[in-house]
Protein backbone atom coordinates (compact mmCIF):
# COMPACT_ATOMS: atom_id res chain seq x y z
CA UNK A 1 0.00 0.00 0.00
CA UNK A 2 2.84 2.55 0.86
CA UNK A 3 4.61 1.40 -2.48
CA UNK A 4 1.48 2.41 -4.13
CA UNK A 5 1.18 5.55 -2.21
CA UNK A 6 4.65 6.72 -2.93
CA UNK A 7 4.41 5.53 -6.86
CA UNK A 8 1.29 7.55 -7.59
CA UNK A 9 2.18 10.46 -5.77
CA UNK A 10 5.43 11.10 -6.90
CA UNK A 11 3.73 10.18 -10.83
CA UNK A 12 1.34 12.65 -10.20
CA UNK A 13 4.06 15.42 -9.25
CA UNK A 14 6.77 14.51 -11.88
CA UNK A 15 3.98 14.52 -14.49
CA UNK A 16 2.21 18.07 -13.54
CA UNK A 17 5.91 19.42 -13.19
CA UNK A 18 6.83 18.59 -16.34
CA UNK A 19 3.88 19.57 -17.89
CA UNK A 20 3.23 23.29 -16.29
CA UNK A 21 6.12 25.31 -18.25
CA UNK A 22 4.21 26.65 -20.56
CA UNK A 23 0.72 26.89 -18.57
CA UNK A 24 2.72 30.24 -16.37
CA UNK A 25 1.81 33.43 -17.50
CA UNK A 26 4.16 33.89 -19.32
CA UNK A 27 5.42 30.57 -20.10
CA UNK A 28 8.68 30.09 -18.32
CA UNK A 29 11.63 28.31 -19.34
CA UNK A 30 13.36 26.58 -16.17
CA UNK A 31 15.87 23.62 -15.13
CA UNK A 32 14.94 20.50 -14.81
CA UNK A 33 11.71 22.12 -15.68
CA UNK A 34 11.22 23.75 -19.07
CA UNK A 35 8.85 24.87 -22.32
CA UNK A 36 11.54 23.57 -24.74
CA UNK A 37 12.16 26.13 -26.75
CA UNK A 38 14.96 24.53 -28.61
CA UNK A 39 15.24 25.89 -32.66
CA UNK A 40 11.24 27.37 -32.03
CA UNK A 41 11.93 31.12 -32.05
CA UNK A 42 11.46 32.72 -35.52
CA UNK A 43 14.83 34.88 -36.22
CA UNK A 44 15.70 37.76 -37.94
CA UNK A 45 17.74 36.83 -41.36
CA UNK A 46 19.89 39.66 -39.41
CA UNK A 47 21.89 39.35 -36.22
CA UNK A 48 24.04 41.71 -34.14
CA UNK A 49 27.03 39.89 -33.22
CA UNK A 50 29.16 41.36 -30.36
CA UNK A 51 32.92 39.79 -30.80
CA UNK A 52 36.89 40.32 -30.10
CA UNK A 53 38.08 40.67 -33.43
CA UNK A 54 42.28 39.81 -33.82
CA UNK A 55 43.67 42.15 -36.93
CA UNK A 56 46.41 40.86 -38.52
CA UNK A 57 48.96 42.92 -40.67
CA UNK A 58 47.72 42.38 -44.01
CA UNK A 59 44.25 43.73 -42.31
CA UNK A 60 42.56 40.14 -41.89
CA UNK A 61 40.04 40.68 -38.43
CA UNK A 62 40.11 37.04 -37.04
CA UNK A 63 37.21 36.53 -34.19
CA UNK A 64 38.94 34.85 -31.37
CA UNK A 65 38.13 32.16 -29.60
CA UNK A 66 35.79 32.43 -26.81
CA UNK A 67 38.65 31.07 -24.17
CA UNK A 68 40.66 33.88 -25.74
CA UNK A 69 38.55 36.54 -26.57
CA UNK A 70 37.25 36.39 -22.19
CA UNK A 71 38.78 33.60 -20.75
CA UNK A 72 35.66 31.13 -20.71
CA UNK A 73 35.43 28.66 -23.00
CA UNK A 74 31.65 28.53 -23.38
CA UNK A 75 30.76 30.09 -26.60
CA UNK A 76 27.58 32.64 -25.04
CA UNK A 77 28.78 33.18 -21.69
CA UNK A 78 31.98 34.45 -23.53
CA UNK A 79 29.67 36.29 -25.36
CA UNK A 80 28.04 37.85 -22.54
CA UNK A 81 30.98 39.13 -21.01
CA UNK A 82 32.27 40.84 -24.11
CA UNK A 83 28.44 42.65 -24.03
CA UNK A 84 28.90 43.39 -20.68
CA UNK A 85 32.08 45.27 -20.88
CA UNK A 86 30.84 47.08 -24.03
CA UNK A 87 27.73 48.12 -21.92
CA UNK A 88 29.52 49.31 -19.17
CA UNK A 89 32.11 51.26 -21.41
CA UNK A 90 35.71 52.30 -21.19
CA UNK A 91 37.35 51.09 -18.51
CA UNK A 92 35.50 47.57 -18.66
CA UNK A 93 36.60 47.37 -22.24
CA UNK A 94 40.11 48.08 -21.30
CA UNK A 95 40.30 45.41 -19.22
CA UNK A 96 39.02 43.03 -21.70
CA UNK A 97 40.80 43.80 -24.55
CA UNK A 98 44.50 44.02 -22.53
CA UNK A 99 43.34 40.72 -20.60
CA UNK A 100 43.10 39.02 -24.15
CA UNK A 101 46.03 40.46 -25.32
CA UNK A 102 47.87 38.90 -22.58
CA UNK A 103 46.70 35.44 -23.61
CA UNK A 104 47.64 36.23 -27.61
CA UNK A 105 51.64 37.01 -25.70
CA UNK A 106 53.94 34.61 -27.00
CA UNK A 107 51.13 32.48 -29.14
CA UNK A 108 52.87 31.30 -32.48
CA UNK A 109 49.68 31.29 -34.60
CA UNK A 110 49.12 35.38 -32.80
CA UNK A 111 52.39 36.46 -34.05
CA UNK A 112 50.83 38.78 -37.20
CA UNK A 113 48.53 40.47 -34.87
CA UNK A 114 49.10 43.77 -34.96
CA UNK A 115 45.61 44.87 -32.14
CA UNK A 116 42.18 43.71 -31.36
CA UNK A 117 39.02 45.21 -32.18
CA UNK A 118 35.86 45.02 -29.58
CA UNK A 119 33.36 45.44 -31.85
CA UNK A 120 29.61 44.26 -32.79
CA UNK A 121 28.96 43.29 -36.31
CA UNK A 122 26.03 42.94 -38.75
CA UNK A 123 25.03 39.84 -40.50
CA UNK A 124 22.81 38.55 -42.66
CA UNK A 125 22.97 35.20 -41.85
CA UNK A 126 21.96 33.42 -45.09
CA UNK A 127 24.20 35.62 -47.26
CA UNK A 128 26.87 34.47 -44.74
CA UNK A 129 26.29 31.38 -46.62
CA UNK A 130 25.80 32.43 -49.78
CA UNK A 131 27.66 35.89 -50.99
CA UNK A 132 30.45 35.70 -48.15
CA UNK A 133 30.82 36.57 -44.85
CA UNK A 134 31.24 40.32 -45.02
CA UNK A 135 29.40 41.79 -42.08
CA UNK A 136 26.22 44.00 -43.53
CA UNK A 137 27.84 46.96 -40.90
CA UNK A 138 30.00 46.79 -38.01
CA UNK A 139 30.67 49.11 -34.99
CA UNK A 140 34.18 49.51 -33.46
CA UNK A 141 33.43 50.08 -29.42
CA UNK A 142 37.39 50.00 -28.77
CA UNK A 143 41.05 49.23 -30.13
CA UNK A 144 44.54 47.97 -27.96
CA UNK A 145 47.25 46.80 -29.02
CA UNK A 146 48.26 43.46 -29.36
CA UNK A 147 51.01 43.38 -27.15
CA UNK A 148 50.59 45.18 -24.04
CA UNK B 1 -7.04 -2.04 -19.08
CA UNK B 2 -6.86 -0.65 -15.80
CA UNK B 3 -4.70 2.52 -14.98
CA UNK B 4 -3.23 0.47 -11.98
CA UNK B 5 -2.84 -2.72 -14.59
CA UNK B 6 -0.74 -0.44 -16.78
CA UNK B 7 1.13 2.35 -14.41
CA UNK B 8 2.14 -0.38 -11.57
CA UNK B 9 2.21 -3.34 -14.13
CA UNK B 10 5.14 -5.90 -13.07
CA UNK B 11 8.92 -5.22 -14.04
CA UNK B 12 11.74 -7.19 -13.11
CA UNK B 13 13.65 -5.06 -10.31
CA UNK B 14 17.06 -5.71 -12.39
CA UNK B 15 15.48 -3.25 -14.88
CA UNK B 16 15.21 -0.12 -12.86
CA UNK B 17 18.61 -1.44 -11.42
CA UNK B 18 20.88 -1.67 -14.86
CA UNK B 19 19.39 2.42 -15.78
CA UNK B 20 20.20 3.15 -12.57
CA UNK B 21 23.58 1.65 -13.16
CA UNK B 22 23.21 3.75 -16.56
CA UNK B 23 22.13 6.73 -15.64
CA UNK B 24 25.21 6.30 -12.64
CA UNK B 25 27.92 5.39 -15.26
CA UNK B 26 26.39 8.75 -17.05
CA UNK B 27 26.65 10.94 -14.65
CA UNK B 28 30.11 10.73 -13.80
CA UNK B 29 31.09 12.03 -17.19
CA UNK B 30 28.55 15.16 -16.62
CA UNK B 31 29.14 16.01 -13.37
CA UNK B 32 33.23 15.94 -14.22
CA UNK B 33 32.38 18.16 -16.97
CA UNK B 34 29.78 20.08 -15.42
CA UNK B 35 31.92 20.75 -12.62
CA UNK B 36 34.39 22.47 -14.39
CA UNK B 37 32.53 24.70 -15.96
CA UNK B 38 30.49 25.19 -12.31
CA UNK B 39 34.28 26.22 -10.88
CA UNK B 40 35.13 28.36 -13.68
CA UNK B 41 31.83 30.10 -13.29
CA UNK B 42 32.59 30.76 -9.60
CA UNK B 43 35.04 33.47 -10.98
CA UNK B 44 32.35 35.01 -13.61
CA UNK B 45 31.06 37.94 -13.16
CA UNK B 46 28.65 38.75 -10.83
CA UNK B 47 26.45 40.74 -12.74
CA UNK B 48 25.90 37.57 -14.98
CA UNK B 49 24.40 35.85 -12.53
CA UNK B 50 20.76 35.15 -13.55
CA UNK B 51 19.27 31.86 -10.56
CA UNK B 52 16.64 29.92 -12.07
CA UNK B 53 14.90 27.00 -10.70
CA UNK B 54 16.15 25.78 -6.98
CA UNK B 55 18.88 28.68 -7.13
CA UNK B 56 15.80 31.42 -7.84
CA UNK B 57 16.04 32.91 -4.22
CA UNK B 58 19.17 33.75 -4.52
CA UNK B 59 20.62 37.08 -4.60
CA UNK B 60 24.39 36.85 -5.45
CA UNK B 61 26.37 33.90 -6.78
CA UNK B 62 27.41 31.03 -4.17
CA UNK B 63 30.96 31.31 -3.08
CA UNK B 64 34.10 29.39 -4.58
CA UNK B 65 34.08 27.47 -1.84
CA UNK B 66 30.62 26.00 -1.47
CA UNK B 67 30.77 25.27 -5.14
CA UNK B 68 33.59 23.17 -4.90
CA UNK B 69 32.21 20.95 -1.94
CA UNK B 70 29.01 20.81 -3.93
CA UNK B 71 31.17 19.28 -6.94
CA UNK B 72 33.00 16.96 -4.68
CA UNK B 73 29.67 16.27 -2.80
CA UNK B 74 28.00 15.28 -6.01
CA UNK B 75 30.67 13.06 -7.01
CA UNK B 76 30.93 11.05 -3.84
CA UNK B 77 26.97 11.18 -4.39
CA UNK B 78 27.42 9.99 -7.66
CA UNK B 79 29.62 6.69 -6.97
CA UNK B 80 27.31 5.89 -4.21
CA UNK B 81 24.32 5.97 -6.49
CA UNK B 82 26.19 4.09 -9.40
CA UNK B 83 26.78 1.44 -6.90
CA UNK B 84 24.01 1.06 -4.89
CA UNK B 85 25.24 1.82 -1.65
CA UNK B 86 23.05 3.25 0.89
CA UNK B 87 20.84 4.13 -1.81
CA UNK B 88 18.36 5.08 0.26
CA UNK B 89 20.33 8.16 1.55
CA UNK B 90 22.55 8.09 -1.81
CA UNK B 91 19.53 8.36 -4.51
CA UNK B 92 18.33 11.43 -3.08
CA UNK B 93 20.96 12.92 -1.97
CA UNK B 94 22.73 12.57 -5.59
CA UNK B 95 19.68 13.90 -7.07
CA UNK B 96 19.52 16.98 -4.76
CA UNK B 97 23.16 17.78 -5.43
CA UNK B 98 22.91 16.89 -9.12
CA UNK B 99 19.92 19.26 -9.45
CA UNK B 100 21.53 22.16 -7.61
CA UNK B 101 24.77 21.82 -9.66
CA UNK B 102 23.21 21.70 -12.89
CA UNK B 103 20.89 24.27 -12.13
CA UNK B 104 24.36 26.51 -11.11
CA UNK B 105 25.47 26.01 -14.23
CA UNK B 106 22.54 27.32 -16.01
CA UNK B 107 21.70 30.10 -14.21
CA UNK B 108 24.04 32.63 -16.01
CA UNK B 109 22.17 33.96 -18.48
CA UNK B 110 21.54 30.85 -20.88
CA UNK B 111 19.87 27.73 -20.52
CA UNK B 112 21.37 24.41 -21.92
CA UNK B 113 18.69 21.89 -22.18
CA UNK B 114 20.77 19.07 -22.77
CA UNK B 115 20.80 18.03 -18.98
CA UNK B 116 17.19 18.54 -18.43
CA UNK B 117 15.89 15.06 -19.34
CA UNK B 118 19.16 13.02 -17.57
CA UNK B 119 18.34 15.39 -14.63
CA UNK B 120 14.67 14.20 -14.19
CA UNK B 121 15.28 10.98 -14.65
CA UNK B 122 17.77 10.96 -11.85
CA UNK B 123 15.74 12.70 -9.84
CA UNK B 124 12.80 9.65 -10.54
CA UNK B 125 15.07 6.62 -9.74
CA UNK B 126 15.83 8.37 -6.76
CA UNK B 127 12.27 7.82 -5.39
CA UNK B 128 12.33 4.23 -6.66
CA UNK B 129 13.51 1.07 -5.16
CA UNK B 130 16.57 1.16 -7.63
CA UNK B 131 19.07 -0.79 -5.82
CA UNK B 132 17.25 -3.80 -5.09
CA UNK B 133 19.74 -5.72 -7.18
CA UNK B 134 23.03 -5.17 -9.05
CA UNK B 135 23.71 -3.29 -5.99
CA UNK B 136 26.21 -3.27 -2.90
CA UNK B 137 22.42 -3.11 -1.04
CA UNK B 138 21.65 -5.99 -2.51
CA UNK B 139 24.92 -7.49 -2.51
CA UNK B 140 24.49 -7.21 1.46
CA UNK B 141 21.08 -8.56 1.57
CA UNK B 142 21.92 -11.59 0.10
CA UNK B 143 24.56 -12.53 1.98
CA UNK B 144 21.94 -11.65 5.18
CA UNK B 145 19.38 -13.44 3.78
CA UNK B 146 16.92 -11.23 1.78
CA UNK B 147 14.36 -12.86 -0.41
CA UNK B 148 15.30 -12.89 -3.92
CA UNK B 149 12.74 -10.70 -6.78
CA UNK B 150 9.76 -10.95 -8.57
CA UNK B 151 8.72 -8.84 -10.97
CA UNK B 152 6.76 -6.11 -9.15
CA UNK B 153 5.17 -3.13 -10.19
CA UNK B 154 7.23 -0.96 -7.48
CA UNK B 155 9.98 -1.68 -10.38
CA UNK B 156 7.35 -0.90 -13.00
CA UNK B 157 5.97 2.49 -12.20
CA UNK B 158 9.69 4.81 -12.31
CA UNK B 159 10.19 2.98 -15.46
CA UNK B 160 6.69 4.14 -16.79
CA UNK B 161 7.24 7.34 -15.56
CA UNK B 162 10.68 8.11 -17.04
CA UNK B 163 9.16 6.91 -20.41
CA UNK B 164 6.20 9.44 -20.07
CA UNK B 165 8.67 12.37 -19.16
CA UNK B 166 10.49 11.89 -22.06
CA UNK B 167 7.82 11.86 -24.28
CA UNK B 168 6.01 14.60 -22.90
CA UNK B 169 9.29 16.72 -23.04
CA UNK B 170 9.41 16.21 -27.19
CA UNK B 171 5.45 17.07 -27.47
CA UNK B 172 6.01 20.14 -25.52
CA UNK B 173 9.24 21.26 -27.94
CA UNK B 174 6.65 20.25 -31.08
CA UNK B 175 3.51 22.55 -29.49
CA UNK B 176 6.78 25.31 -28.91
CA UNK B 177 7.45 25.47 -32.54
CA UNK B 178 3.61 25.63 -32.96
CA UNK B 179 3.40 28.35 -30.60
CA UNK B 180 5.93 30.23 -31.61
CA UNK B 181 5.77 29.88 -35.62
CA UNK B 182 2.47 28.43 -36.31
CA UNK B 183 2.02 25.75 -38.95
CA UNK B 184 4.89 28.50 -41.07
CA UNK B 185 7.36 26.43 -39.26
CA UNK B 186 6.15 23.56 -41.66
CA UNK B 187 7.86 25.52 -44.74
CA UNK B 188 11.42 25.08 -43.14
CA UNK B 189 12.76 28.83 -42.83
CA UNK B 190 12.76 29.05 -39.43
CA UNK B 191 14.96 26.35 -39.29
CA UNK B 192 16.85 27.39 -42.25
CA UNK B 193 17.61 30.61 -40.19
CA UNK B 194 18.33 28.57 -36.95
CA UNK B 195 21.03 26.89 -38.29
CA UNK B 196 22.38 30.33 -40.47
CA UNK B 197 22.09 32.05 -37.06
CA UNK B 198 23.64 29.11 -35.28
CA UNK B 199 27.07 28.60 -37.60
CA UNK B 200 27.49 32.04 -38.32
CA UNK B 201 27.54 33.21 -34.79
CA UNK B 202 29.58 30.14 -33.65
CA UNK B 203 32.20 31.34 -36.70
CA UNK B 204 32.35 34.84 -35.91
CA UNK B 205 32.46 34.25 -31.91
CA UNK B 206 35.11 32.38 -32.80
CA UNK B 207 34.28 28.41 -32.25
CA UNK B 208 33.35 25.34 -34.28
CA UNK B 209 30.76 25.24 -36.83
CA UNK B 210 29.21 22.51 -38.96
CA UNK B 211 31.38 21.90 -42.22
CA UNK B 212 28.57 20.82 -43.94
CA UNK B 213 25.93 23.72 -42.85
CA UNK B 214 27.36 25.96 -46.23
CA UNK B 215 26.51 22.84 -48.47
CA UNK B 216 22.92 21.96 -47.02
CA UNK B 217 21.96 25.64 -46.44
CA UNK B 218 21.92 26.25 -50.22
CA UNK B 219 19.16 23.26 -50.71
CA UNK B 220 15.98 25.40 -48.93
CA UNK B 221 13.31 22.34 -50.04
CA UNK B 222 15.60 20.02 -47.76
CA UNK B 223 14.33 22.04 -44.78
CA UNK B 224 11.19 21.94 -45.36
CA UNK B 225 11.50 17.80 -45.59
CA UNK B 226 13.43 18.42 -41.99
CA UNK B 227 10.91 20.49 -40.39
CA UNK B 228 8.25 18.23 -41.35
CA UNK B 229 9.69 15.44 -40.06
CA UNK B 230 10.95 16.95 -36.72
CA UNK B 231 7.56 18.15 -35.83
CA UNK B 232 6.18 14.31 -36.94
CA UNK B 233 8.78 12.67 -34.22
CA UNK B 234 7.69 15.45 -31.65
CA UNK B 235 4.18 15.57 -31.82
CA UNK B 236 4.00 11.77 -32.71
CA UNK B 237 5.99 10.83 -29.75
CA UNK B 238 3.33 9.54 -27.39
CA UNK B 239 3.07 6.48 -30.33
CA UNK B 240 6.15 5.47 -28.52
CA UNK B 241 4.27 4.49 -25.37
CA UNK B 242 1.97 2.28 -27.45
CA UNK B 243 4.05 -0.48 -28.01
CA UNK B 244 7.32 -1.57 -28.07
CA UNK B 245 7.83 -1.85 -31.48
CA UNK B 246 6.68 1.75 -32.21
CA UNK B 247 9.10 2.84 -29.37
CA UNK B 248 12.20 1.35 -30.64
CA UNK B 249 11.22 2.91 -34.58
CA UNK B 250 10.55 6.45 -32.41
CA UNK B 251 13.58 6.44 -30.61
CA UNK B 252 15.78 5.73 -33.52
CA UNK B 253 14.05 8.77 -35.25
CA UNK B 254 14.53 11.07 -32.35
CA UNK B 255 18.47 9.63 -32.28
CA UNK B 256 19.06 10.31 -35.53
CA UNK B 257 17.28 14.14 -35.19
CA UNK B 258 19.65 14.49 -32.67
CA UNK B 259 22.35 13.67 -34.74
CA UNK B 260 20.90 15.97 -37.43
CA UNK B 261 21.76 18.60 -35.32
CA UNK B 262 25.22 17.79 -34.33
CA UNK B 263 26.21 17.35 -38.07
CA UNK B 264 24.04 20.80 -39.05
CA UNK B 265 24.50 23.08 -36.05
CA UNK B 266 27.30 21.22 -33.59
CA UNK B 267 25.11 21.29 -31.22
CA UNK B 268 25.65 18.25 -29.14
CA UNK B 269 22.88 16.82 -27.21
CA UNK B 270 25.12 13.82 -25.52
CA UNK B 271 22.10 12.17 -23.20
CA UNK B 272 20.44 11.33 -26.23
CA UNK B 273 23.31 10.51 -28.68
CA UNK B 274 24.14 8.39 -26.31
CA UNK B 275 20.48 6.78 -26.55
CA UNK B 276 20.31 6.62 -22.63
CA UNK B 277 17.22 8.73 -23.03
CA UNK B 278 15.45 6.29 -24.42
CA UNK B 279 16.98 3.14 -22.28
CA UNK B 280 13.75 3.25 -19.85
CA UNK B 281 11.78 2.26 -23.09
CA UNK B 282 13.60 -1.31 -23.62
CA UNK B 283 14.55 -4.30 -21.09
CA UNK B 284 17.57 -2.58 -20.42
CA UNK B 285 18.08 -5.82 -17.88
CA UNK B 286 19.32 -7.35 -20.82
CA UNK B 287 22.83 -5.79 -19.98
CA UNK B 288 22.77 -6.90 -16.18
CA UNK B 289 25.21 -9.87 -17.84
CA UNK B 290 27.37 -6.57 -18.29
CA UNK B 291 27.16 -5.55 -14.46
CA UNK B 292 30.43 -6.12 -12.77
CA UNK B 293 30.05 -9.37 -10.49
CA UNK B 294 31.02 -6.98 -7.28
CA UNK B 295 27.58 -5.35 -7.38
CA UNK B 296 25.70 -8.48 -8.84
CA UNK B 297 24.22 -10.41 -6.27
CA UNK B 298 24.92 -14.18 -6.26
CA UNK B 299 21.82 -15.73 -8.37
CA UNK B 300 21.34 -12.59 -10.16
CA UNK B 301 17.48 -12.17 -11.65
CA UNK B 302 16.49 -13.47 -14.80
CA UNK B 303 14.87 -11.16 -17.28
CA UNK B 304 11.04 -11.99 -15.33
CA UNK B 305 8.44 -10.15 -17.32
CA UNK B 306 9.01 -7.80 -19.83
CA UNK B 307 5.62 -5.67 -21.04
Amino acid sequence: MRHRAVAYGVSAVVLVATLWPPFRDPPADSFPLSTYPMFSVPRDREVEVSHLLAVTSDGRRLPLAPGLASGDFEVLQAQAAIRGAILEGRPSMERLCDAAARRLAGRRDMADVVHLELATSLFDVLRYFGDGAAPLARLVHFRCEAAP
Amino acid sequence: MSLDRYWYAPMPAARVAVLRVLLGLYGLGVVAVRGHGAWVLAGADPRLFAPIGVLAHLTRPLDAAWIQGLIVLTLLANAAFLLGWRYRVAGPLYAGLLLVLLTWTNSWGQIQHTDHLFALYVLILAAAPAADTFSLDARGGARRGAPSLEPDGRYGWPVRLMCWVAVLAYVLAGVAKLRYSGLAFLDGDVLRIQVAFDNARKLELGSVASPLAPAVLGLPGLFAVLALATLVLELGAPLALLHRRAAAVWAVGMWGFQVGVLVLMAIVFPFQLSFLAFAPFFPVERLGAFVPAAVSPPGADSPGSTP
